[in-house]
This record gives structure tokens, C-alpha cells and sequence, in this order.
């Protein structure tokens, strides 16, 4: 081992290590000014420290050496810098103080080199692996950053006279410095020890990436290395090293590891054939959206190939936490259980994945942040992740996002949308478009929401709205009077049932919400309560957590709507028509009698006080108001809650579907999971993300689904957008259907909104283009006249000369089916 | 060596009860205040050591107690080995509640099928509306295991399923160690999921293609 095998991978030195070559330099060969100084003055100002830096001498662990590598300035007319690498026990030798001076520059930021603690380098005698060599001296560093199959990240070291130094091995997770690396570092996005190292060093010297070999650094190259390596300067944005293995990958491969590669040609390559470059948009995103992910497969595979990874679980933590460097979010989701004995490999190495997938997102937005921040194109700060990734990485044209939720709806805006009277000045396909597109900033949300859900008319003035508005609050409190404070029927068995059931949900819904937090002590018993508060009976209070008066007033709410569905199910069976509930007030004829019905299949079901809850907040606990708005919106909802479960059988079969146009693959595994039912979807579609996202995002998510902007059923995209960002986990880890709804219910709460929209906004517009594509196709392939002939042709690239019918009929057979079912969600009823 | 069973566990019962909360002390030894309402369903898992040789790996469905979902509950008991019917000893609409789940799983589940009749909240016996003997001798006439718990102080939770491994027949090992190995063969909880009514209009692979 030495100069000969510079380029040796890392791997194979850590086994061969051995103490002959560790040598001990304290300035290279070409220097020959320090021999002369260094005996006579020892003294550096330390620049940068960092500690927990190991050399790894054997294979052992026990082997370890720590210490801290270290920048210093030897200071004379030309100041020299050096790289130096000292064990911990020769600084403890020392004394606490030479100590304290290594943690202090560790920890404090990166400063100009004016106050700079001096310190002593390792002296030639004991310390076997102790090292300091000017800058100068360096020819190249070889870096891994951390992988699966070496947890720690490492720098070795050549010399220009051919001598290698002890491989530094980064064990971040125990080094103090390395979280403060992030928010003030020299580079925010270095993402692990060697990383920062790096980038420190450019400050002393030019340190240029090898395009030769990726992992190679020249340090002050000479020309002739500068052309042999034809290198590029290096820029902060190379170390995106959870990404950069990907993109090696040649891209037929993924189809040929694949089991089933006919279902996407079938799809997508018909499409292609169009020569349509818009068809090409689809495919594009659609292999887009594996990129974001195929890092963590190729880095799982590492693992799994990997004999040290067989016990896989109790050894995953540390090293995936220095890697993925996220910070709180490993911890958190060590907290929610996902790491434990009980939990299975597979389900456990599939969210690993995903959030060495996320990391590697994140870190590659910042790096377009701080390209921005740098006077850059300004859309590329567009928060929409893998996207710019699929453009730069293709010439076509792509289906474009709109949204920028970077800056929604203000009130100022929202007020200046109407004339003094209160009538609109824009139309109100403007105001939807404009809410779909940037959402509404908190406080604009009590205003907008009854018109954005319809409670209010859009077009009319503020007196007329206010005449709507009386009608309304009648009409509540006529329906509300049915039940409240009219002991026959609040006491009514089924009305008794219904409350119980109502009562106990609202009593576990949002209780973290202000509004809902629930009260530490029981109320006083009979005080200011009647027979007619809504919890049963004062000593039933403490099964659950107690109700508050906000509990209680959803739960009036969600009696009230009760009584109202069951009205409105009665008016429309009447009048065999679908009408507009919540802008007709119902004749209150209808209400006679009603009293004497029972609820039927109408009232309240599970999920509805999730649905509730947040518009209640938002509404500031205005009873009325939020009836309505619930009401509006269980207009759009109530076929999830059908005792045949009809509507979300619906649902999760047309979300099937499109799956099945939009990506095969993941239809096809699916399908040999048994888990074509999507089962794992019916949370999210049932009550609308509401438990997958955190309760402010449920508010962005929930305004941008009610502006139908695209689709009466953008929530079906946003679901496939979800499963889109998961499919190589899940695609490669997860074999069974109970895996899968066990991945799927603990996505809850690390789903990245703005993201997932912008995601779902492109499979929208990639979905219509295909579909049109294959409109278009179909038209083509049975047009008659001869056009179609030579596309045809040129398509198929084989002989034309079989024939035309056969082709047509081949053509037609391999298009993807379009049902009427995923026709609907092109359309938008308003 | 020791041998590594698995067994399908569902979790039946009215909403509120405490379905979640058993199994949330059972697999993590933890209670929630707050605990919402399970929508749909969830999966977990947990390890019993039965002795030195044998552990029971419980694969456990959790589901939405209220009636509306009722036609949602056959996916989940299906193929299931055991099922915890959950009553709250305060709520005695709660029992009646668990008598027609019972009912219903000796109607329609497999009939080897080892049911355990659970009252839960023992905490807050002070309001007990189910007394222990008529619950008892309900689980007696059906043949049933009953048992009595409280998830919120723990109570009897470890009990409820370290008596249903035991009364799991153990005779035909269910499975090795390694569950890949276990979800290839035929009773997998996969295996539940598969016949869903969700899936039967959809679930023809070339159905919408073609």
C-alpha cells in the first residue's frame, strides 16, 4: 500500500491497514522553508477543528483511534496552512487547555483568521498515526461520504511524494460539531464531517473534484493533472452524494430489473409514438419521480448486499443518522415506534429509505435555494423538488406547475378583489384559481372559505349577503330547535345513540388545538349544566378526555347536520332532483313531521368530526357559519361516509385506474401484493388527508380541493402524487398488503405538502395530456385516409407492408383503457 | 432453536371501547389521552416470548369500531386466528355491542377461530355498568375466553394476549423465523386481504384495460 495504489477504494483499505504506512509527516519533501522553521517555532493558529475523527487502524472497532483533524496557519511573510490530524490522547497528554482550544474552534463558527488560538502540533515522538502537512504538500484526497456499506464517512490523503496518510474516518454522530455544521457552517449544505473539511479547505487552496473519478479531489492541481482531469470547479453543489450514485445509472436498466416492462411500453411508449413531444412530458415526470428515490434503492442495496447489514435492525440508527443528517426527524420517528423489534424489516427498511430519499430532496432544494439566493433564475425557486430535476435532466417540454404557495392570498389582496360594495371584481373562477394556485394566508381563511366552499354567493353585494346570511342563520337555528332544549327527542334512544357516538369522537378530535384543549378539571357537577348539555351525564365524564364548550358545539353541529341531511335526503328523494342544498334554504314545510323520523342512514359517521374540527377553528367558533361550511363540504363528502361504502369503493377504484394508466409498474405490484384495493388510500381519501398532513397543512390542502380548479377529484392526484413519491420503497420492500397499509398509515405526518401538491398538479396535467394522447391516437389509428398509414409506420418502426388492419387493431389493443370513471376527473362541475 | 409462530389477531368491537388503546399498551406499553378515532384500519405487530422455545408473533388489525363500517370488518377477520371483541365495562350498550360481533364471527369467520370477550377500563370501575359475572357468565355459554383489562394503567393487557398464545394451536408451526418466509405461505395476514369487497369489481387485472 502506498503511493502506487492511490486511487485504492477506501473499502479495501480499511481491512489492509497496516502500521507501516502510517506514516508520520510534518511537512512534505517540496517545503523545504518549514524544515528549517518548524523546530524553532511550534506554535499555529488553529483555524478549524473538528473532533471524533477517527483512523482506523484494523477491521476492530476496539482499533479505533479518535482524534481531531485540523486546519492551521504557520504565520511568516507567506503564510503557510496545514492539515494535520491529532489523537486524542496526545492532546489529553497536554492538558485540559491545548484540549479546550480543539472543542472551542470546533464549536464556535467558522471566523476570519485574526484571533486565532494558537496551539502546538504532534511532535515526531509516540503518536504512531499523528500527522500535520502543509497544504502544499497535498496532491489529492479521496472522499467517501457515508453510505450503507461504510457508515462513516472518510478522506484518505495523498501526498505529492506518493504517501498515503491514514484514512480519517468522520463519525459525526459523535462529534459536538457536527449539527452545528448546518445553520451557520461555511456551507449549510454540507452534509456530513468531510464534507465541511472540504469545504473549509477551499479557503486555503484549490481544491478542483476529478471528473475523471467523482470521489477524487486534486488539491492545487498542476496544469498538466488540471488537464488530465479536465476538472470543473468544484462547486458546494457536488456533494449531493445521496443522489449522485442515481445518476449513473443508465436508464435502461431500471426497466430490465424489472418483472413487468410491457405494461409501461405499452402505456407510455404508445403515447411516444404519437409524436407527440407532450405524450414525452408524461413519461418523463414519470421517471422523474423515480429519481427522487432511486438513491435510497441503490443505497439499500448496498445494506442488503452487505454482511455486516444481515442483523439489519438494532444496527441501522446511528449510521443512517449521520448519513441522512436529519437532525430531529430521526428521533421523532424513532419516538413514534418505528423503530422496535416488533417491527417488520421490510416495513422498516422501506421508510428508511424514503427518508434518506427525503433528505436527499431536501438537500438538493437547498442547493437550488442557495443558487437562487446567488442571483439566479428566480423559478427555479419554485418549491417544486424533483421537478426541476426532470427538466434539466431532459430537453422536452413538461407539464408545468403553477403553484407558488410562497405567497398566498393576503387579506389586503382578498380585500381588494371587491368594490366598496362588496360585489367581486374578479370572476370567481379568478378567485379559485388564485386560491388553487398560492392558497390563503391564515387569516384570510374566515372570509374566503364560504365563498371558496359556496356558502356565500360569489356574485352579489354585501347587502344581498347579508340577506343570505340572515336566511341561513334561520334556517340553522330552525333545524337546530328540531333537537335542542325538546326533551322527546333529545332523549330519544337514537338520538341518544347518535349523541353518544357523536360525543366520544368529538371528544378525541384536534384536542391539541387551542380551541379543544381539554379542560384539566372536571366542571363542577349541575353547574350551568341542564338535561340538555350534550355529554350524557355528568358522571360519565373522565372515560374519555373531557368535553369543553367547543366540543360541545361541534357536537350541537354535527347533531344539528343530522337532522338536516336527513331533510335534504327527504326533499331531494321528493323532488327526484339534485339540488344546491346549502345556498336553497329548504322549505320549512318539509319539517313537519320530521321530528317523528328517525335518523336513518343519514347522521353523524366516523371521520365527520375530523372534517368539522378545522373549520370550526377557522371560523373562530361561530356555530353557524361553521354549520354551513361543514355542510357545504359534506356536500362534496357524503358519499365517503355511505353504509355501503359505495362512495369510497368509487373513489379507490378510479384512483386503481389511474394508477394503472399513469404508472403500471406500480399497478402490476399491486396487483401481485393484493393490494390492488387500495385499502391504504382509505384514510386519505375518506376524510381528505385530514390525519396524514399537520392541522395547518390540512387547512392549505383542504382550500386548494374545494376550488376544483383542475378536477371535482384533484384529491385522487394528490393520493397518486403520494403513492408516486413512495413507489420505490415501496416497490422494493414492501411484499404484502398488510406491509403496505402499515408503510402508508405511518407516512402520517412526514408527507411534505407543497411538494406533494406541486407533484400532483403535474400527474394532473401529465394525466390529461396522455389521455388526449390517446384520444388522439385512437382517432389516427382508425382514421381512414392516408396519413394515419405512414404514422403509423413510423411509430411501429416495423414493416409497414403487413397490412393496415392488423396494425390498427394491434395499435388499438396496446392503448391504455380510458374509463368513463377517470374521463370524470378531467371534468369540473361547479 | 426456538420456533416463531405467527398468528393473525383482529380487534373487534363498538367505537370507543378501546380497541386502539389495548393494542397501543400492548405493542408499545403506552397510553393516549387522546387517541382518535381509527379511520379505516391499522396493522401492527408484537412478539410474546410463550417459553424458551417459542415466541408468538401477533399480527394485529385494528379496526373502526362504528357501525357504518361494519361491512368493511369481514377483510379484517378473515383468515384471522383470534379476535378480540373489546366492551367497555362503564358503557353496557357496549356488551351488546360485542354480542353481536361475536355473533357475527361465529357465523362468518373461520370456525376454528379463538375469540377473547375483553372488558376494558377497569380503571373506572367506580362506574362499572358490566358486572364481572355477567360478562363471565355470557363468555361461558359461548365458550369464549373473557378477561378483564385496562389499557390506561396497563392492567391485565399483557394477560389478555399471552392467553390467547396459549391457547393457540401450536401443533403445525405457522411459520419460521423470517416473515418472508411466513407471508409465501398461505395463512399470511396478505392472505386476509385478499377477497375484499373493494377489490371484486376492480380486482380483474386486465378488467379496465381492455
Amino acid at each position: 500500500m502506498g503511493g502506487d495504489k492511490r486511487y485504492q477504494q477506501l473499502d479495501e483499505d480499511v481491512s489492509t491497514f497496516s502500521t507501516e504506512s502510517m506514516v508520520e509527516i510534518e511537512h512534505a519533501p517540496q517545503t523545504g522553508e518549514l524544515n528549517e522553521q518548524d523546530e524553532q517555532d511550534r506554535r499555529y493558529s488553529l483555524l478549524y477543528s473538528k473532533s471524533k475523527v477517527y483512523v482506523q487502524p484494523t477491521a476492530y472497532a476496539r482499533d479505533n483511534v479518535p482524534g481531531f483533524v485540523a486546519i492551521v496557519r504557520k504565520d511568516g511573510i507567506k503564510p503557510m496552512y496545514l492539515l494535520a490530524w491529532i489523537p486524542e490522547s496526545l492532546l489529553e497528554e497536554k492538558g485540559q487547555n491545548e484540549w479546550d482550544k480543539f472543542t472551542t474552534v470546533e464549536s464556535s463558527a467558522p471566523s476570519d483568521d485574526e484571533d486565532a488560538v494558537l496551539v502546538d502540533l504532534p511532535s515526531r515522538q509516540g503518536e504512531s498515526y499523528a500527522f500535520s502537512v502543509p497544504l502544499s504538500g497535498v496532491y489529492s484526497l479521496l472522499v467517501h461520504p457515508p453510505s450503507f456499506s461504510s457508515w462513516y464517512g472518510s478522506v484518505t490523503i495523498h501526498l505529492s511524494s506518493g504517501e498515503t496518510l491514514p484514512t480519517l474516518f468522520f463519525h459525526d454522530d459523535e462529534s459536538r460539531s457536527f449539527s452545528s455544521i448546518q445553520p451557520g457552517g461555511s456551507t449549510p449544505q454540507s452534509t456530513w464531517g468531510g464534507d465541511d473539511l472540504l469545504a473549509r479547505l477551499r479557503n486555503y487552496a484549490n481544491v478542483l473534484r476529478s471528473s475523471l473519478q467523482s470521489s477524487l479531489y486534486l488539491v492545487d492541481p498542476s496544469k498538466a493533472d488540471l488537464d488530465t482531469h479536465t476538472t470543473v470547479l468544484f462547486s458546494d453543489d457536488a456533494v449531493d452524494e445521496i443522489l449522485s450514485p442515481a445518476t449513473h445509472t443508465p436508464r435502461h436498466r431500471r426497466r430490465e430489473s424489472r418483472g413487468s416492462p410491457g405494461n409501461r411500453n405499452s402505456v407510455l411508449h404508445q403515447t411516444l409514438g404519437a409524436s407527440s413531444s407532450n405524450s414525452r412530458t408524461g413519461m418523463t415526470i414519470l421517471q422523474g419521480f423515480s429519481q427522487i428515490t432511486r438513491g435510497a434503492r441503490s443505497t439499500a442495496q448496498r445494506i442488503l448486499s452487505h454482511p455486516l447489514a444481515k442483523p439489519i435492525v438494532p444496527y441501522l440508527p446511528d449510521p443512517v443518522n449521520s448519513l441522512v443528517n436529519a437532525n430531529g426527524e430521526w428521533a421523532s420517528w424513532v419516538e413514534k415506534g418505528g423503530v422496535g423489534e416488533y417491527e417488520s424489516a421490510r416495513v422498516y427498511l422501506a421508510r428508511w429509505a424514503r427518508i434518506v430519499a427525503e433528505e436527499g430532496e431536501r438537500a438538493r432544494q437547498r442547493e437550488i435555494h442557495s443558487h437562487a439566493a446567488g442571483g439566479g433564475d428566480e423559478e427555479e425557486d419554485s418549491g417544486l423538488g424533483v421537478f426541476e430535476v426532470i427538466r434539466k435532466s431532459s430537453k422536452l417540454p413538461r407539464s408545468r406547475g403553477t403553484r407558488d404557495p410562497k405567497h398566498p392570498v393576503t387579506r389586503d389582496a382578498w380585500a381588494s378583489w371587491f368594490a366598496g360594495d362588496g360585489r367581486p371584481i374578479i370572476p370567481i373562477d379568478y378567485m379559485r384559481q388564485e386560491v388553487f394556485r398560492r392558497g390563503c394566508a391564515y387569516d384570510v381563511r374566515q372570509k374566503a372559505w364560504p365563498f371558496i366552499l359556496g356558502v356565500l354567493p360569489w356574485e352579489a353585494d354585501e347587502r344581498e349577503r347579508e340577506i343570505v346570511w340572515a336566511k341561513l342563520k334561520a334556517q340553522y337555528h330552525e333545524i337546530k330547535s328540531e333537537w335542542f332544549q325538546v326533551d322527546e327527542v333529545f332523549n330519544r334512544q337514537d338520538i341518544q345513540d347518535e349523541r353518544h357516538r357523536i360525543d366520544v369522537d368529538c371528544r378525541r378530535t384536534d384536542r391539541t388545538q387551542p380551541m379543544f384543549v381539554a379542560p384539566s378539571n372536571p366542571p363542577t357537577p349541575d353547574l350551568n349544566r341542564n338535561t340538555f348539555t350534550f355529554s350524557p351525564a355528568t358522571d360519565e365524564i373522565g372515560a374519555q378526555a373531557l368535553p369543553n364548550e367547543h366540543t360541545e358545539k361541534l357536537c350541537e353541529i354535527l347533531l344539528s347536520y343530522g337532522f338536516y341531511e336527513k331533510e335534504l335526503a327527504a326533499r331531494q328523494q321528493e323532488n327526484k332532483v339534485i339540488a344546491n342544498p346549502p345556498l336553497s334554504p329548504s322549505p320549512s314545510s318539509r319539517r313537519s313531521g320530521s321530528r317523528l323520523a328517525s335518523l336513518g342512514d343519514e347522521g353523524y359517521v366516523q371521520g365527520m368530526s375530523d372534517l368539522c374540527a378545522p373549520i370550526y377553528v377557522i371560523m373562530k367558533g361561530d356555530e353557524v357559519m361553521t354549520f354551513w361550511c361543514f355542510a357545504a363540504l359534506m356536500e362534496r363528502m357524503k358519499k365517503n361516509f355511505l353504509r355501503d361504502q359505495s362512495g369510497m369503493k368509487r373513489q379507490l377504484a378510479t384512483l386503481q385506474q389511474l394508477v394503472a394508466v399513469m404508472d403500471p409498474e406500480l399497478y402490476k405490484h399491486f396487483e401481485n401484493t393484493d393490494s390492488l384495493n387500495l385499502f391504504f388510500c382509505f384514510r386519505w381519501v375518506l376524510i381528505a388527508f385530514k390525519r396524514e398532513f399537520p392541522f395547518d397543512d390540512v387547512l392549505s390542502l383542504w382550500e386548494v380541493l374545494w376550488t376544483d380548479h383542475y378536477s371535482n377529484e384533484f384529491l385522487l392526484f394528490v393520493a397518486l402524487a403520494v403513492l408516486e413519491s413512495h413507489r420505490e420503497p415501496i416497490l422494493r420492500y414492501l411484499v404484502g398488503f398488510d406491509e403496505v397499509l402499515k408503510y402508508c398509515n405511518q407516512l402520517s405526518m412526514t408527507i411534505e405538502l407543497d411538494s406533494t401538491l406541486a407533484q400532483a398538479e403535474v400527474l394532473f396535467l401529465s394525466f390529461k395530456q396522455i389521455v388526449q394522447d390517446i384520444d388522439a391516437r385512437q382517432a389516427e389509428l382508425l382514421d381512414p385516409s392516408g396519413l394515419r398509414h405512414r404514422k403509423v409506420g413510423d411509430a411501429s418502426t416495423s414493416g409497414d407492408t403487413d397490412g393496415r388492419s392488423d396494425s390498427v387493431v394491434e395499435g388499438l389493443t396496446k392503448l391504455p383503457h380510458i374509463s368513463d370513471n377517470l374521463r370524470a376527473l378531467l371534468k369540473v362541475d361547479q | 432453536m426456538s420456533r416463531q409462530f405467527q398468528f393473525k389477531l383482529v380487534l373487534l368491537g363498538e367505537s370507543a371501547v378501546g380497541k386502539s388503546s389495548l393494542v397501543l399498551r400492548f405493542v408499545k406499553d403506552q397510553f393516549d389521552d387522546y387517541r382518535e378515532s381509527t379511520i379505516g384500519a391499522a396493522f401492527l405487530t408484537q412478539t410474546v416470548q410463550l417459553d424458551d422455545a417459542t415466541t408468538i408473533r401477533f399480527e394485529i388489525w385494528d379496526t373502526a369500531g362504528q357501525e357504518r363500517y361494519k361491512s368493511l370488518a369481514p377483510m379484517y377477520y378473515r383468515n384471522a386466528n383470534c379476535a378480540v371483541v373489546v366492551y367497555d365495562i362503564t358503557q353496557s350498550a357496549s356488551l351488546e355491542k360485542a354480542r353481536s360481533w361475536i355473533r357475527e364471527l361465529q357465523r362468518q369467520a373461520d370456525p376454528s377461530i379463538i375469540i377473547a370477550l375483553c372488558g376494558n377500563k377497569t380503571d373506572l370501575s367506580s362506574r362499572r355498568q358490566v358486572t364481572q359475572e355477567e360478562a363471565q357468565k355470557y363468555a361461558e355459554e359461548e365458550n369464549l375466553m373473557w378477561c378483564e383489562a385496562s389499557a390506561k394503567t396497563g392492567e391485565g393487557v399483557q394477560d389478555v394476549f399471552m392467553a390467547i398464545a396459549k391457547k393457540l394451536p401450536l401443533s403445525a408451526p405457522q411459520s419460521q423465523k423470517g416473515a418472508a418466509a411466513a407471508r409465501g405461505g398461505s395463512t399470511g395476514a396478505s392472505g386476509g386481504a385478499r377477497g375484499v369487497d373493494l377489490n371484486k369489481q376492480t380486482a380483474a387485472p386486465d378488467g379496465c384495460n381492455c
